[in-house]
């Protein structure tokens, strides 16, 4: 019973004493050490695909009835998978990450990840971001923001949301990531890594 | 036995405890911006902004030492998608919002209401100010009704007491604007009062999309009236193409506008008819001399180093000075032991007098009857390639007996 006890006792003092390790025995991150994380573009990817439709809100929706008519489009889904390498000897959170993505110069799409991603010490972690362009919402930023630049190239916003919406599964043009940040924590220190990268 | 069970119990506990002290209470608030939508282009930088804001007040203790937490959603300005994700925020636990455009800040009015959730919108829109209707509905900065009075105002006393016809007759004045947009014919009806006020013969308005590059019939429209000054109550895009038109067609008009449509892409986009554009900005722009402004782009640079800083607008300083004022407010809240709706409205924004964010805005004054934060509003011109400061037009000074009366339109 005596012996027992002291063995529980023993365990007990093993699990502590492992846990407070886990806490102080990991080498820790200081301004010098920490090295930013690298973010790269690993593939951009068409996940899902709706085709190229749009009604305005002059058409009556079939169902349900008396439903609010709208400007409704096919959503262009694309999605972009980084590889976020990690080289240092510990472990890095990544807090948040956000870019811009442009079709053919045109910045249509801020998006990002606010989830937060743990990246073993030395390894590669591969993040996937998706980024919706509503229809609607891309023609209304490119004939209010794009409007002049659309001008001097004699297009029409319908023109460029056309060639977009049904060739993007082809990957007929570059889809661009800019303006990327991602912002990395290690032991209270903040380091955060630029990115930008064109597919294909 | 059972004294050592409880003393191993014990110590597993403290050292688990010991792992978790890192996460302390977090203060959740949410921000709704718009990224991708028609305002996307203003939209962006204020988003990056707010961030940019945030990362400093944790910086410098969060709320009383509570970190702030903060989860920013795209809306691309659609309203039902602003109404999903607030409720989202709502799930999360979220006690204050970030938000953005007129159409939706209006539209989520009632609710933010009914939930006590203070509301910090980028709509400076006039009847947003009034807590008798919308209690819970605020912002960092002078609201468009006051700026738009104080911009004719300006331009009244700076550039008509110079004109040639000076004293022989009225000066006349016309809107141009999207008659269906919230933001744009927000203060309409105010600056029309202001002009009779000051005596200006007041013109047709013209109808002018936030889509329009060719603005040439509505230019010529104008012409018939010959107006000395035009208000422009659009974004920078359509603005700029209207300017360009009127000074191609030699109009002769000055032009004075809503904030949101004069930034440091106005002279790109209107060249040379970007001069002598006068606005009430509500803050300094980008990189301009106040106590703050180095530690705003000592942020951007460290938070976003990927965006050009030439790239930066004065709009990040807008996300700056709406992300201060509630930082304020809760840190306040929190010390009177009430951190929620409620006591962030009453116990922070409510006690706030003269509050100067050192961004170059407005000194914040809120009270429990009027949520606009000052008579006192800077105007400033683009005059010779900068944006400089003309006057501070004192509303509620100058006219202390209609000041109250203009709340809420």
């Amino acid at each position: 019973m005596k012996k027992q006890s002291v063995l529980m006792t023993l365990f007990g003092l093993a699990v502590a004493a492992f846990l407070l390790a886990g806490c102080a025995g990991v080498q820790k991150a200081s301004d010098a050490t920490f090295k930013t994380p690298e973010v790269t573009l690993s593939h951009a990817e068409i996940p899902s695909y709706f085709g190229y439709w749009f009604y305005n809100n002059k058409v009556q929706p079939s169902l349900p009835e008396n439903a609010k008519p709208g400007n409704n489009g096919a959503p262009l889904i694309y999605a972009f998978i980084f590889n976020l390498k990690n080289t240092n000897d510990f472990p890095v959170l990544m807090d948040n990450m956000k870019f811009t993505v442009a079709l053919e110069g045109f910045e249509l799409n801020t998006v990002g990840s606010q989830d937060e991603i743990w990246i073993p010490a030395g390894k590669t972690t591969q993040l996937r971001v998706p980024c919706v362009f509503g229809m609607f919402e891309a023609f209304m930023s490119l004939g209010v923001v794009g409007g002049m630049d659309l001008q001097k190239m004699g297009k029409k916003p319908w023109d460029m949301l056309e060639k977009w919406w049904t060739t993007a599964p082809d990957f007929a043009f570059p889809v661009e990531v800019r303006n990327g940040s991602a912002v990395f924590k290690a032991d209270g220190i903040i380091k955060v890594a630029a990115f930008k990268a064109k597919y294909p | 036995m059972k004294a050592k069970a409880l003393v191993v119990v014990f110590a597993i506990v403290v050292a688990a405890g010991v792992c978790s002290t890192a996460s302390a209470a977090e203060v959740v608030i949410g921000a709704l911006n718009d990224m991708t939508g028609a305002t996307s282009d203003v939209g962006k930088d204020y988003a990056l902004g707010i961030g940019e804001a945030v990362n400093y007040c944790n910086d410098n203790g969060g709320v009383n030492g509570k970190p702030i937490k903060l989860v920013q959603f795209d809306y691309g300005y659609r309203v039902p998608e602003a109404l999903t994700k607030y409720k989202l925020f709502k799930r999360m636990g979220a006690v204050a919002v970030e938000g953005w455009g007129t159409g939706d800040t209006e539209a989520l009015a009632p609710t933010v209401t009914a939930d006590k959730m203070p509301y910090v919108s980028a709509s400076y829109s006039g009847h947003l100010a009034d807590p008798k209707k919308t209690p819970y509905n605020l912002f960092a900065a002078t609201d468009y009704s006051s700026n738009a009075r104080a911009t004719l105002t300006a331009w009244f006393d700076k550039r008509w007491s110079k004109h040639a016809d000076f004293g022989k007759r009225k000066p006349r004045f016309a809107c141009s604007y999207m008659f269906a947009s919230p933001y744009a014919s927000a203060p309409i009806k105010a600056i029309k009062d202001q002009a009779t006020l000051l005596g200006f013969d007041i013109g047709p308005d013209q109808d002018v999309s936030l889509f329009a590059v060719d603005t040439k019939s509505q230019v010529l429209s104008l012409k018939d009236f010959k107006p000395d000054v035009v208000w422009h109550g659009n974004t920078t895009m359509s603005v700029s193409a209207t300017m360009r038109d009127a000074y191609a067609l030699g109009l002769g008009a000055d032009h004075i506008m809503n904030l949101w449509g004069f930034d440091e892409n106005l002279p790109r986009l209107a060249d040379k008819a970007a001069e002598g554009a006068m606005a009430a900005t509500v803050n300094a722009f980008y990189g301009e001399n106040t106590p703050l402004m180095p530690t705003v782009v000592e942020y951007a640079k460290k938070f976003n180093p990927g965006v050009p800083q030439e790239k930066r607008l004065s709009r990040t300083v807008q996300g700056w000075s709406n992300v201060l004022a509630l930082w304020e407010a809760m840190k306040r809240a929190d010390k009177a032991g009430a951190l929620n709706g409620e006591g962030i409205l009453q116990k922070g924004f409510e006690t706030m007098k003269d509050f100067d964010l050192g961004l170059g805005g407005a000194k914040l004054t809120y009270t429990s009857t009027d949520h606009r934060v000052s008579g006192k509003v800077p105007v400033y011109e683009y005059k010779n390639g900068k944006f400089q400061l003309v006057q501070v037009t004192d509303l509620q000074g100058r006219w202390p007996d209609k000041w109250q009366s203009w709340l809420g339109w």
